[in-house]
């Protein structure tokens, strides 16, 4: 008998919910501020064009990340090769100083990380 | 969608979505953006469902999504003031003060207790349909549906607007 009056309770609860949740429900609709549907469409339309600009300039734009990259890394093993003057007078430099060699040989190993971050972060935002 | 098309089922479909956020999320103009959004992610899903039925159920999942996303991006998730849930000035004033008791003890439970509760009982989806609105199991729904309907229950008894409160 207590298991009957716990379920007729529960039925009745349910009832009770059920009831204020759609009152709330209905008195919220009506007050509802709604924008216009028209104009929804309009900027539906604006992002698709948007977004298919995005998508035409996206190879422009990993192309030129990797070619920065490119031109970066032929510089840096340009400059380790030594064929410049530059980097001539670099390595006259490093021989009067024999222990700035490693410093910028970690130096130069940073910046093409950051180059290969960059680009990825680039690539990526793209 | 064609044009008229998606006129007629925003008119039928955007004031029950906004009522879901704004009783979900406590805050109206979260939710006037967050309704503008989910038909805007809609239209641009190019979704073609067999039903409008379904469309509407798709839609209740988007925002459903963004109101989740904005949650996880906002550091704050205290509630909104009772008073953003204010409702019809024309509503009788018995009426007017039972929708605030409602607005106020849901409130009191857990943004996704609300959830599960408007969208069992106010649109009337199935455990499966609310589950895969909120990314929850069916078993999971079941249950969880079950202790906050207990807890809104409880709430409704202790205001004295449950069955004894001569509701």
């Amino acid at each position: 008998m207590t298991r009957n009056m716990e379920h007729s309770e529960g039925r009745l609860d349910l009832a009770v919910i059920d009831r204020y949740l759609k009152e709330a429900a209905a008195a919220t609709r009506a007050e509802a501020r709604l924008a216009d549907p028209h104009q929804l469409l309009w900027r539906a339309e604006l992002r698709a064009r948007s977004r298919a600009a995005e998508r035409a300039v996206r190879p422009i734009t990993v192309f030129r990340n990797l070619a920065l990259g490119a031109s970066a890394a032929t510089g840096a093993l340009l400059l380790a090769s030594g064929d410049l003057p530059v980097a001539a007078a670099l390595r006259r430099f490093l021989e009067l100083a024999p222990g700035l060699g490693a410093s910028l040989g970690i130096s130069v190993i940073s910046a093409a990380a950051l180059a290969a971050l960059w680009l990825y972060s680039s690539w990526a935002e793209g | 969608m064609a044009e008229a098309a998606f006129c007629d089922f925003h008119a039928r479909t955007a004031p029950s979505l906004w009522a879901y956020l704004v009783h979900a999320s406590g805050d109206r103009a979260l939710a006037d953006d967050l309704v503008q959004e989910s038909f805007l992610r809609l239209l641009q899903s190019g979704f073609n469902p067999e039903s409008e039925e379904h469309r509407r159920r798709y839609l209740f999942r988007i925002a459903s999504n963004l109101l989740t996303d904005h949650r996880r991006r906002s550091w704050r998730t205290a509630a909104a003031p009772v008073d953003e849930l204010v409702m019809p000035v024309a509503a009788a004033a018995e009426g007017l003060a039972q929708d605030r008791d409602v607005g106020r003890l849901l409130r009191e439970l857990p943004e996704k207790e609300r959830r599960l509760l408007w969208l069992a009982h106010v649109e009337e989806m199935e455990h499966k349909e609310i589950a895969g609105i909120l990314g929850l199991r069916s078993g999971s729904v079941r249950v969880l549906l079950f202790r906050a309907r207990q807890k809104l229950g409880a709430l409704l008894r202790r205001s004295g607007l449950g069955p004894e409160g001569g509701v």
